[in-house]
């Protein structure tokens, strides 16, 4: 089922490149006590995440964190590796924290996840935006399939 | 069960990375054709991008020299970071990239592995094939996804 405003987030287990490579971190290291922006996409390098979703984001997350927000989040089914070296041509670094969720278990576990094995990606995440203090959903948008607009980081910012 | 020397590549739908329409099937790619075709865990991940594509983007012009018509690189990965990676390593023109995204081609020939723990989920052994007219008539499969000898490049060559 997909979660909603109100809800709590699901527990997930995601990981994050680090140091020694990808790092194991829970749902509750991410959300627990802190206001954070979350948007999930259908794939790295793919066109509109590439061209508007992550760049929409980086550009904006100045402006977001002025508004109380601890962090920000990029999530897709993809692993630490790749979402590292998208994130990095991108100007994530410092702005969004990417965030590989390979085995898909958030995108399933708050029921945003959707198949797209006919175009050859497996199970992937669906479009979205959310905003979630303390593991509690605060906002959330989706986009259908094919569209953008809703969870792009200028409207989160007009919203909150 | 995993593909032994003397079996046929599985007949199927695969993606190639090309600049136009990528669906193209196994039986086009290897009949009446000699190829050299590898696999590895993921692209952007320390061996396949340090060693892994490298060695087979600096030998492709000794492989072809020895009567090889291609030489394909699969990962179960989508085209979109198939494709970013192949540029970003020098590989287009070179090296095809096969992008198995949702690890069909794979379990079909019995080389997936189940790298769930480090976040990437079902993923390619990193392996290297020699395929005459559909036939296996080499193959090597590494003990590790670490390990890069047997499929590696020089070793591929020597068996040509």
């Amino acid at each position: 089922m997909t979660i909603n405003v109100g809800d709590k987030i699901s527990s997930a287990t995601l990981h994050i490149f680090g140091d020694n490579g990808p790092e194991a971190v829970t749902t509750d290291d991410l959300f627990s006590g802190k206001k954070v922006a979350v948007f999930g996409l259908p794939g790295a390098f793919t066109k509109t995440c590439s061209a508007q979703h992550l760049p929409g984001f980086v550009a904006n997350a100045d402006a977001l964190k002025a508004k109380g927000l601890d962090d920000i989040l990029c999530m897709s089914v993809n692993d630490a590796f790749v979402m590292k070296a998208w994130g990095e041509k991108h100007g994530a670094p410092g702005n969004v924290t990417m965030v590989g969720d390979g085995n898909g278990e958030f995108a399933k576990a708050i029921g945003l996840d959707q198949d797209l094995s006919a175009r050859v990606m497996g199970v992937r995440s669906q479009r979205y935006a959310m905003v979630v203090d303390d593991g509690e959903v605060k906002m959330l948008k989706i986009d259908p399939p094919g569209t953008y607009g809703e969870t792009s980081a200028e409207t989160m910012l007009a919203e909150n | 069960m995993t593909i032994q020397v003397g079996d046929s590549i599985p007949s199927m739908n695969v993606q190639l990375v090309t600049d136009g329409p990528n669906e193209v099937s196994t039986d086009d790619i290897f009949g009446g054709r000699k190829i050299v075709l590898f696999g590895l865990p993921g692209a952007y991940t320390p061996t396949c991008s340090a060693t892994h594509l490298p060695g087979f983007v600096a030998q492709h012009d000794d492989i072809k020299a020895k009567g090889t018509d291609s030489i394909i690189c699969l990962s179960v990965n989508d085209v979109a970071v198939l494709g970013a990676w192949s540029d970003d390593l020098g590989a287009r023109g070179k090296v095809d990239m096969l992008a198995d995204g949702s690890a069909v081609l794979t379990r079909a020939m019995g080389l997936e592995i189940d790298l769930s723990v480090a976040g990437l989920a079902i993923r390619c052994k990193r392996f290297s094939m020699i395929v005459e007219d559909g036939k296996v008539t080499a193959l090597n499969v590494e003990e590790t996804p670490k390990a890069c000898d047997i499929s590696g490049a020089a070793s591929t060559l020597s068996q040509l």
